[in-house]
């Protein structure tokens, strides 16, 4: 009975862009040059927004697309159906730009010690900047969101990759550990700690807009 | 529990991940504990902060540069050439 409503259902948007994608792919295998338009016309301003979430110069986030475009039609035949062409596009597209990331050569990066909450001997926590009062006038400041952008560049590496995964590119923890090539608690190690440094790190910008 | 305890808890309370007996452990000493009270709200505008400066008023927009269509397009084209 359930296959006899299958059938009649009209097809939905992701069974009609299952469809699209199977045709994409095999124009893709067989070397039709249009085909490869197509994918970058449809799934370049996705992948341009994710690259532009992880890269902050925009000419960055386009080398980086361009790079991805580059390296998914090189692997094509490795795409295996059982995943999403969106999906399989997104992961590469995060992959390039970590590596451009990591070119970036003139990155002041900070210790990650220097950067975690001091305790004294009992325990107990030095007094933190109080953030309530000025958190909904900095989400709207352009100046303290390129400062903040700027402070996650100053992250060591394995921790900003990791907050940029997770709390940006909102990657759930396994697909991040893949990507990294960590394990999941490692992500979560990194991630709690990255989060600690980038307060760290913001706290004398809140208490310089408090006052 | 003390600050520390406290801290190293934060990532589990904010994604519902805390036992709820460790849960009411933690509550308790942000009740308690105004420094780790006032930490926890750093902590949750921290992410929030993180999100709004990578989206920026720039990735709002789908829209992707025909210049950038065409390069892509062009570098793919060079590439197979030399292959």
């Amino acid at each position: 009975m359930q296959d006899v409503d299958n059938a009649i259902d009209p097809p939905s948007d992701s069974d009609m862009r299952f469809s699209a994608d199977e045709a994409i792919l095999r124009e893709l295998r067989e070397g039709d040059p249009s085909a490869f338009e197509t994918l970058v016309r449809f799934y370049g301003p996705r992948m341009l927004a994710t690259t532009r979430r992880l890269l902050p110069r925009e000419q960055d986030a386009q080398d980086a697309l361009q790079d991805a475009f580059l390296s998914a039609f090189k692997k094509i035949d490795q795409f295996e159906a059982r995943s999403r062409l969106g999906t399989w596009l997104h992961r590469i597209a995060v992959n390039a730009a970590l590596m451009k990331l990591r070119q970036q050569k003139s990155r002041r990066e900070r210790p990650i010690d220097d950067l975690l909450p001091q305790y004294d001997d009992d325990g107990r926590l030095a007094s933190p900047a109080n953030w309530a009062a000025v958190y909904d006038r900095a989400v709207e400041d352009r100046d303290l969101r390129r400062l903040v952008r700027k402070s996650i560049d100053e992250l060591p590496a394995p921790y900003r990759d990791v907050l940029l995964l997770r709390d940006i590119e909102e990657l759930p923890t396994d697909e991040t550990a893949e990507i990294l090539e960590i394990s999941n608690g490692a992500v979560r190690a990194r991630l709690h700690r990255a989060r600690l440094a980038l307060k760290t790190l913001l706290d004398p910008h809140v208490v310089e807009a408090q006052s | 529990m003390n600050c520390r305890d406290f801290i190293d808890l934060i990532i589990d309370f904010c994604d519902g991940s805390l036992p709820q007996e460790v849960k009411q452990e933690f509550e308790l000493h942000a009740a308690t504990c105004h420094t780790c009270d006032t930490y926890l709200v750093s902590y949750q505008c921290t992410i929030q902060l993180g999100k709004a400066a990578c989206e920026g008023e720039k990735c709002t927009d789908l829209n992707m540069p025909e210049s950038l269509v065409q390069k892509i397009i062009k570098a793919r084209e060079s590439g197979s050439q030399q292959a």
